[in-house]
């Protein structure tokens, strides 16, 4: 081992060392939700000893204190996360290691340790998130870090800072065309051993629970919940209905969505399609933390597994950690279970707790009976209801306690989707009619320039599906019946509740109205989403395709063949990219190159060198048609002449260079071509 | 490129496009430093200076002039010669640097210290290139002085043989025995023939105005401590600024002065070979 006394402390350049901290704090600065809250304040004051340390006026901290302060620390990072497996410890513990770096840089490998550990941590941010915003983030570090790099290797101590981060982007700009290469060609393999990621994402999807002002919350949330690209026609805004989950068990204040072990698999013949019309588009599915897949029904969905259960509910096999991406054919025109109900699923679907919320009950039958028993009819009734009455759609109603069903259709009278939703599905449950509230998104904003939709947290909502012999499962929005301009032009409406947004002084919805903002948010939106469709769930399914699609039949031996074929035209490339290409200085000889600019200023003056004319005949001649620079000229072409075809040990540039105990000869032979170029430079005709 | 590796398993792992590209653009500036650092060693001209000679086992001063033939930058170039390094060189915004080299040298006669390799990591520190390039230089190593008593105190001017005998103030001083490196015109053959062992006839001469660094004064021993010897005296006659002259086997310089002497006479010493 080498000396590890801060004595020996390796002089590393001050632009080196700005660079190096500069990368510590932007790999990191991503990660600080990520971490304990303790490890942010240690990592300050570890970084305030480092930069004292260089400018001397600290010293670094002795060995056992610093295995201490280690020990603390990896121990207080396990204990936070409970476990060292899974990503968020597994970068904790990472970034302490990088921390604890920054004191035992002593060594110029020590840096370059401490670099190679900055692209470590810089990568592990997209583990958490791979927007395009992120991605542009972690490129920017990226250059920051191979400026550090490369400040670490030269050694001019005087360069100015942004010099090697222009050499880095310089570079950067030459892993292009590799990057390229590996990105189509470098054969992606799956996982060597499988992981478990426990990913908490901070997702605000739909819960599988809903007390009321649960989707209140929802609501402000101005997150995107999924795309959704058109391959034809978009459904007008009152058919988006998105379906996730359905809430089925009521316990008098919380509907509860079942879980998918409860529920049997969707029989085909449940599902009844008069027509193969409908809707085919594809679904771009931010990460939600659940496994429910989101469509309009009925759903035929292709590219990812899942199973559909009798609900009509899509499970995906895995949960939707990661932005996933899936085909969907949607027939809106179905009936679902049109003839029967198992006795289970119409015990399931009428379930209610005994005696609670009597008033509504006694409403429920007493507007059942005037509907002369009629279920539609009953429904319009209570839409009915809703609408005459004095019923307010507001996002911030007041809360419920009790009798909650009671307090909201006779009290507060204040509510938004899923009161409303829940006080149908309870009248109709109370007269025995199968019903189930249903979560998922309506409507969407679609895009101008990308010809898909776009759905935020905000548009999550909640309707109602009660079931009829012969008609089977009927969708009815009892929203629409309160605030019809929920449903018809979403709830950005200007006259929604101004509260709407009272969490997020700072929400870029606040601007919604600027044409230039709002025009600006949808570019970036796109580029995003061009960023996901291609780079980020570019698979090993596309690439096979690539495969297909270039080599016809795909076998390793062809995929080497291509690999090595374009590979070596990709290196070729680079190489004459970096190493060609320069001008170079001495193609000629030096002396020659200061003759040929003395030929050409004659020129300017209509003074040519012949062919054949040896440089003093050429002198003579130039004298005499030029007598007032007789005398430079003439000098000119003894230096010339001396340097060129000089007597005695001057001899050309190659000879030079192989005598090399002559050196004195070199410096002589330097100082007479400096006098050649001022006399050249000088002379004036 | 661990790193780049390590990411790569990562990406697949976590089936990961992001981690995977991180890890190809790593990858990728990987072979991009490779060139890059061929690159910053290539078209950098390396000519021939000065050399300057010294005394054994001191350093000796090499200068290398590094110059560009391309319109690029070299950076932290550092010339390795003779097991010595050089501080990294730069050639940025000059178009020609002067680097010295101090290489120590062993022994008298011609030092030559053969290739020297210019090496560089710039710019990322993954991998280094370097070349070997044999400048053939050379310079001449000068005894290294050692000091000895001035024969007699004060330098004799002894005349041998007929050139000389025209200043011949000697006095015969006695006989000594005879060793290798003694002059066969100074063996007293008379007493050989009369006893049969060889003896060397010592004289003794008068102070003059020019003294002799003088081979043959310096009684037999060793070659390389004689020339160490002829050095120490050439240094302090030089030093008390005394006109002498030099005398090796074959060869002669006449009394002079001055600095141009001096060097002249201990290139004569540096280059004596029989």
């Amino acid at each position: 081992m080498w000396s590890r006394s801060p004595g020996a402390v390796f002089p590393m350049p001050r632009s080196a060392f700005v660079l190096l901290m500069l990368c510590v704090v932007l790999s990191v600065y991503p990660h600080i939700s990520r971490v304990p809250q303790w490890l942010v304040l240690a990592f300050a004051g570890i970084l305030i000893w480092r930069i004292q340390v260089f400018r001397q006026r600290a010293s670094f901290p002795k060995r056992g204190f610093r295995f201490l302060l280690v020990a603390i620390a990896f121990t207080g990072v396990v204990f936070h996360h409970g476990t060292i497996f899974g990503p968020e410890a597994g970068v904790g513990l990472l970034i302490t290691a990088y921390l604890f770096k920054q004191l035992e840089m002593y060594t110029k490998r020590d840096a370059f340790l401490v670099v190679i550990l900055s692209y470590f941590v810089l990568a592990t941010e997209f583990l958490f998130s791979k927007g395009l915003f992120s991605s542009l983030y972690v490129l920017v570090v990226l250059v920051l870090i191979t400026a550090a790099l490369i400040a670490l290797n030269q050694s001019d101590s005087k360069i100015a800072i942004w010099t090697p981060i222009r050499t880095a982007l310089v570079f950067l700009l030459q892993t292009i065309p590799l990057l390229l290469l590996m990105f189509f060609l470098f054969p992606r393999i799956g996982p060597i051993w499988s992981l478990n990621l426990n990913t908490k994402t901070n997702s605000t999807g739909l819960s599988d629970r809903i007390t009321p002002g649960d989707i209140a919350e929802l609501s402000r949330s101005e997150k995107l919940a999924f795309r959704a690209v058109f391959d034809g026609e978009i459904p007008s805004y009152n058919d988006r209905y998105w379906r996730a989950v359905v809430f089925d068990r009521f316990d008098g204040k919380t509907w509860y969505a079942v879980s998918p072990d409860s529920q049997r698999p969707l029989r085909p013949a449940a599902v009844v399609s008069p027509s193969n019309q409908g809707y085919q588009y594809s679904v771009h599915l931010q990460p939600t933390g659940n496994d429910w897949l989101i469509a309009m029904p009925w759903a035929n969905i292709s590219g990812v597994p899942h199973t559909y259960t009798g609900n009509l509910m899509l499970y995906s096999r895995d949960k939707i950690d990661h932005p996933v991406s899936y085909r969907v054919h949607s027939q809106t025109q179905y009936q679902l279970d049109p003839n029967s109900l198992d006795l289970d699923v119409y015990d399931r679907y009428t379930q209610l707790p005994d005696s609670i919320d009597p008033r509504s009950r006694q409403l429920a039958r007493t507007l059942f009976r005037r509907s002369g028993l009629d279920v539609d009819r009953f429904v319009d009734a209570i839409l009915n209801r809703f609408r005459s009455e004095e019923f307010v759609y507001t996002l911030s109603p007041p809360t419920l306690s009790g009798d909650t069903i009671d307090k909201f259709l006779f009290d507060t009278q204040k509510g938004f989707c899923s009161h409303y939703a829940g006080a149908t599905v309870f009248l109709l449950r109370s007269i025995g009619v199968p019903a189930r509230m249903v979560g998922g998104y309506q409507g969407g904003a679609s895009h101008p320039i990308g010809r898909y939709l776009l759905v935020h947290q905000y548009d999550a909502h909640a309707w109602v599906e009660y079931w009829q012999r012969g008609k089977g499962w009927t969708r009815v929005d009892p929203t629409a019946a309160v605030a019809p301009f929920r449903i018809e032009m979403g709830p950005m409406n200007p006259t929604a509740d101004i509260s709407f947004l009272k969490d997020s002084p700072l929400s870029p919805e606040r601007f919604r109205n600027t044409a230039l903002f709002s025009r600006l948010r949808l570019l970036a939106d796109y580029v995003d989403y061009l960023w996901f469709k291609n780079v980020v769930s570019f698979d090993r399914d596309r690439q096979h395709g690539i495969f297909k699609s270039l080599l016809g039949q795909v076998t390793p031996k062809r995929i080497a063949m291509l690999i090595a074929g374009v590979g070596a035209i990709v290196f070729l490339f680079m190489a004459w990219i970096i190493l060609g290409g320069r001008k170079e200085v001495n193609k000629i000889d030096s002396v020659d190159r200061l003759y040929f600019l003395f030929l050409k200023k004659l020129r300017k003056k209509g003074v040519k060198r012949l062919a054949g004319e040896g440089p003093k005949d050429f002198g003579d001649r130039v004298v005499k048609i030029l007598p007032l620079q007789g005398e430079e000229i003439d000098r000119i072409t003894s230096l010339y002449l001396d340097l060129k075809y000089g007597s005695g040990s001057i001899k050309d540039t190659h000879d030079r260079e192989k005598k090399p105990t002559s050196g004195a000869i070199g410096d002589i032979i330097a100082a007479r071509e400096e006098a050649l170029e001022t006399a050249i430079k000088q002379l004036k005709i | 490129m661990l790193t780049a590796f390590l990411l790569f398993i990562a990406g697949i792992n976590y089936e990961n496009t992001l981690i995977l590209n991180f890890s190809f653009l790593l990858g990728s500036l990987f072979v991009v430093s490779i060139l890059q650092t061929f690159s910053n060693l290539s078209g950098m001209v390396v000519t021939a200076g000065t050399t300057e000679s010294a005394f054994a086992g001191r350093a000796s001063k090499f200068t290398l002039h590094l110059s560009k033939s391309r319109k690029k930058y070299h950076h932290s170039v550092a010339c390795r010669w003779h097991g010595f390094y050089s501080a990294p060189q730069n050639l940025i915004n000059d178009s020609k640097i002067t680097m010295e080299m101090l290489l120590p040298t062993a022994s008298r006669g011609k030092f030559k210290p053969g290739r020297l390799k210019l090496e560089t990591v710039y710019p990322l520190g993954f991998c280094r290139a370097w070349t070997w390039i044999d400048l053939e230089m050379s310079c001449w190593v000068y005894p290294k002085p050692i000091s000895c008593e001035r024969p007699n105190d004060l330098v004799l001017d002894r005349t041998m043989g007929q050139a000389k005998s025209s200043e011949g103030n000697e006095d015969f001083d006695g006989l000594r025995n005879y060793t290798e490196s003694d002059s066969l015109r100074m063996v007293d053959w008379k007493s050989y023939a009369r006893t049969g062992a060889l003896f060397t006839k010592q004289f003794h001469g008068y102070q003059s105005e020019s003294r002799w660094v003088d081979w043959y004064s310096l009684p037999g021993q060793h070659k390389e401590t004689k020339l160490s010897n002829m050095c120490y005296l050439v240094l302090e006659y030089a030093k008390l600024n005394i006109t002498f002259g030099l005398r090796l086997p074959g060869l002669e310089i006449p009394p002079g002065s001055g600095k141009q002497h001096e060097l002249a006479c201990l290139d004569k010493l540096a280059r004596y070979e029989s």
